[in-house]
C-alpha cells in the first residue's frame, strides 16, 4: 500500500524503446516519463500520434517492460504481482481489439472474469451477476446473444469495454475508447467513466479530442515525442501556443463559460 | 461497480444451459460407440454385433473360444481401439494447435512431429539390419524420440527471452520439417529396397495394432485429454491475442507452453504407433466448430469423438472397400474427408 493508504498506479521515469535489430536500434518511444493515476479520478492523456500514448498503456498493464524505470501500484513493483492479481487492478479496453470468429458478445464479457476464477473454478453465481452488470451499464445486455462480428464498430467497442468492467479493477485503462462511437455513445461513455471514477476506481483516457478530453477528465496529461510537455487542469494545458507547437496546426482556444477552453482549428 | 449496477433480470450461462452443452457429447459418443460395434462386426468375415461383447467378456477374463472369438479379441477389437485412441488424438492436438496459434491451417504435425517421426522410423526400418541397437530399440520408441527431438528443437530455435512468439514457431517448424524430410527422401533414395516399407509406414496403418501399443497409446491420450479439457477455459481468452489475453489476467506463455507440450506428447505416441495420418488433426477440429461453434470447453471433447469417429471409420473403409488389399490410412482420412468438409463448410454454418 503506498503512503496515507492510497493506491496509485504510478509510472517513474520510464524509458522504453522497440529496436528491431541489433544493427539498428530504434528510437525511444517514451523517455522519462512520470505518470501517476489516482484512486476517484480521470485523467485524459492526449498528444499527437506517435507521442507515445498506446505504449504507455502497455506499460501501464506490464504486457512491455520498460528499459529504464519503474510501474508502481500501491508503492509495489508490477513485476511483483502475478498476472491474475494484475488484471484484478488493472483492466484496458484496447484501441484495435480482435474479435475471435464465432464468439457472442456474452461469451467475450465473460472472459472479463478470467482473473476471478482459477483455472478449475466453475462460474459462480456471482460472476454472472458482475457479467450482466457490466453489460446492461453499457447498454450491450441485449447484445449478449449476437455473434461479435456482426456487431458494429461501436456496439463491440461497448463490449469490450464491458469485458474490461466485468474485471473489477481498481483502473481501468482506455485506449480511444470513443473511437467508433457517435455523439450519444460518447456521451454515454464519458458519463459512465465519471461513475466509475466516483465510485473509486481511477479512469485513464487516452483521447484525441481535446475538447472532450477537457470535458471528461479531472486534469490533462500531455505527451509530445515520448516526454510529458504539459500536465495539469485543462485550461493550463490547452494553451494555443503549445498546441500550434506540438501539433502544427493553427488554433485559437476559446473560453466557455464553465471556464474550460474550447480548441478550434483554422481549417 | 456500483451496487446498484449489480441488480439485473435472469442470469444466463453462455453457450447455453448445461444440458445443451452435454446433448452434443452424449450423441458424438453414442455415435463412436456405434461406429466401434460396426467395425469390429466387418471384415472378411462378418460378425454379429451380439458375439462381440460375449467375446470381450471372455476376453478379459483370458477364456478366448473359437474363431471368431479370436478374430474380435486378437485383431479387430486392438484394431478398432487403436483408431479410435489415434484419431482422438490427433484431432484433440490439432484443435489445441489451432486454438494456441490461432492458425486455422495448423495440425498436430505444425511443429516438426510428422517429419522427425518419420526421420527416425526411416533410420531405423533403412539401417536396422546393419545396426542392431537401432532395430532393437525398434521403429516406435525411435520415432516417438525423434518426434519429441525436433519439437524441443523448434521450440529452443523459435524461444525469445521467455516469449515463444507464434510467427517464429510456425516459421521454424516448418523449415526444420523441409530439412527433416529431405533427409528422409534421402535415407529413401540410398536406400532403394527398403523404400516401399518405408512409404507404408509413412502412409499409416493400423494393421500392427495390438492391446500392447493401446496401453503404450492410452495414458498420453488421458493426460492430453485431461490438461486440455481444464484448459477450454483459457484457450477461449487466448483467442482475442496474447497481449490482451494477458491483459485479462492469463498467463499467456505458460498456458501456451503447457499445452504445446501436451498436444506434442500426444501426437508423437500417435505417429510412432500408428505412422503419420494426415488430415484427421486439420479437419475434424474445423468440422466440429463449424457445427458446435468455438467455445474450447465443447469443442475439445467433441473433436476427440469426431476424431475417433472419423477415423475408426476411415480404417473401416480402407481394410473392406477393396478387400484383402488394404488401402493406406492416410489416403482414405484425405479422399472421404475432404468431400465431406467442403460439405459443411459451404453448408454447415447456419448449424450452429
Amino acid at each position: 500500500m503506498g503512503k496515507g493508504g492510497i493506491v496509485s498506479l504510478r509510472a517513474q521515469g520510464i524509458t522504453v524503446g522497440y529496436s528491431y535489430s541489433v544493427s539498428h536500434p530504434g528510437h525511444e518511444v517514451l523517455t522519462g516519463v512520470d505518470v501517476e493515476l489516482h484512486p476517484g479520478e480521470i485523467v485524459a492523456l492526449v498528444g499527437p500520434n506517435g507521442a507515445g500514448k498506446s505504449t504507455l498503456i502497455r506499460l501501464l498493464s506490464r504486457v512491455l517492460e520498460p528499459q529504464r524505470g519503474v510501474v508502481t501500484l500501491g508503492g509495489v513493483p508490477l513485476k511483483r504481482f502475478g498476472r491474475m492479481a494484475l488484471a484484478r487492478q488493472v483492466a484496458v479496453v484496447p484501441q484495435g481489439h480482435e474479435s475471435p470468429q464465432g464468439f457472442t458478445a456474452l461469451q467475450l464479457v465473460f472472459m472479463g472474469r478470467t482473473p476471478h476464477l482459477g483455472f478449475l473454478s466453475p462460474e459462480r453465481r456471482l460472476d454472472h451477476q458482475v457479467v450482466e452488470a457490466s453489460m446492461l451499464s453499457t447498454d450491450t445486455w441485449k447484445l449478449r446473444h449476437r455473434r461479435l462480428e456482426e456487431l458494429s464498430g461501436g456496439e463491440r467497442q461497448r463490449v469490450v469495454l464491458a469485458r474490461a468492467l466485468a474485471q473489477e479493477p481498481r483502473y481501468l485503462l482506455l485506449d480511444e475508447p470513443t473511437n467508433n462511437l457517435d455523439l450519444r455513445y460518447q456521451v454515454e461513455l464519458l458519463r459512465l467513466t465519471r461513475r466509475i471514477a466516483e465510485g473509486g476506481r481511477g479512469v485513464l483516457l487516452v483521447l484525441h479530442d481535446l475538447n472532450l478530453a477537457a470535458r471528461a477528465s479531472d486534469r490533462l496529461v500531455m505527451l509530445h515525442r515520448g516526454r510529458v510537455v504539459a500536465r495539469g487542469p485543462a485550461r493550463e494545458v490547452l494553451e494555443a501556443a503549445r498546441l500550434r507547437h506540438i501539433y502544427r496546426t493553427e488554433v485559437t482556444v476559446a473560453d466557455t463559460e464553465g471556464g474550460l477552453p474550447l480548441v478550434v482549428p483554422k481549417l | 461497480m456500483p451496487p446498484a449496477l449489480m441488480q439485473g433480470g435472469t442470469v444466463r450461462i453462455p453457450g447455453g444451459s448445461p444440458a445443451v452443452r452435454w446433448l452434443p457429447i452424449m450423441l458424438l459418443l453414442l455415435a463412436l460407440t456405434m461406429v466401434m460395434i460396426l467395425a469390429t462386426a466387418l471384415g472378411s468375415i462378418p460378425i454379429a454385433p451380439a458375439e462381440i461383447f460375449g467375446a470381450i467378456g471372455r476376453g478379459l477374463t483370458g477364456e478366448l473360444m473359437g474363431s471368431h472369438d479370436i478374430i474380435i479379441w486378437q485383431i479387430r477389437l486392438p484394431r478398432v481401439v487403436m483408431a479410435a485412441l489415434v484419431g482422438a488424438a490427433l484431432a484433440l492436438a490439432g484443435a489445441t494447435y489451432q486454438a494456441v496459434f490461432r492458425n486455422p491451417l495448423a495440425d498436430p504435425y505444425l511443429l516438426g512431429v510428422a517429419s522427425g517421426a518419420s526421420f527416425g522410423a526411416t533410420l531405423v526400418i533403412a539401417f536396422g539390419a546393419s545396426l542392431p541397437l537401432l532395430a532393437r530399440i525398434g521403429v516406435p520408441l525411435t520415432a516417438f524420440v525423434a518426434a519429441l527431438t525436433s519439437v524441443t528443437l523448434v521450440v529452443a530455435l523459435a524461444r525469445q527471452g521467455n516469449q515463444l512468439p507464434t510467427l517464429s514457431l510456425i516459421l521454424a517448424g516448418v523449415v526444420l520439417g523441409s530439412c527433416l524430410t529431405a533427409a528422409t527422401s534421402f535415407i529413401m533414395f540410398s536406400v532403394r529396397e527398403r523404400a516401399a516399407e518405408v512409404l507404408t509406414w509413412l502412409l499409416g496403418s493400423f494393421a500392427l495394432s495390438s492391446w500392447r501399443k493401446v496401453a503404450v497409446m492410452t495414458p498420453f491420450l488421458l493426460l492430453a485429454t485431461v490438461a486440455t479439457l481444464l484448459a477450454g477455459r483459457s484457450l477461449n481468452v487466448l483467442q482475442v491475442g496474447d497481449e490482451q489475453a494477458a491483459q485479462l489476467g492469463l498467463p499467456v506463455q505458460a498456458v501456451k507452453l503447457g499445452l504445446i507440450v501436451c498436444a506434442t506428447l500426444v501426437t508423437a505416441a500417435a505417429v510412432s504407433v500408428a505412422g503419420i495420418i494426415g488430415f484427421v488433426g486439420l479437419v475434424v477440429p474445423h468440422a466440429v466448430r463449424l457445427a458446435f461453434g468455438p467455445d474450447h470447453r465443447t469443442l475439445l471433447p467433441l473433436s476427440l469423438l469426431g476424431g475417433g469417429i472419423f477415423t475408426v471409420a476411415a480404417d473401416l473403409l480402407a481394410r473392406t472397400v477393396i478387400s484383402p488389399t488394404e488401402i493406406p490410412i492416410g489416403v482414405v482420412t484425405a479422399l472421404a474427408g475432404s468431400p465431406f468438409f467442403l460439405f459443411l463448410l459451404r453448408w454447415g454454418r447456419g448449424v450452429s
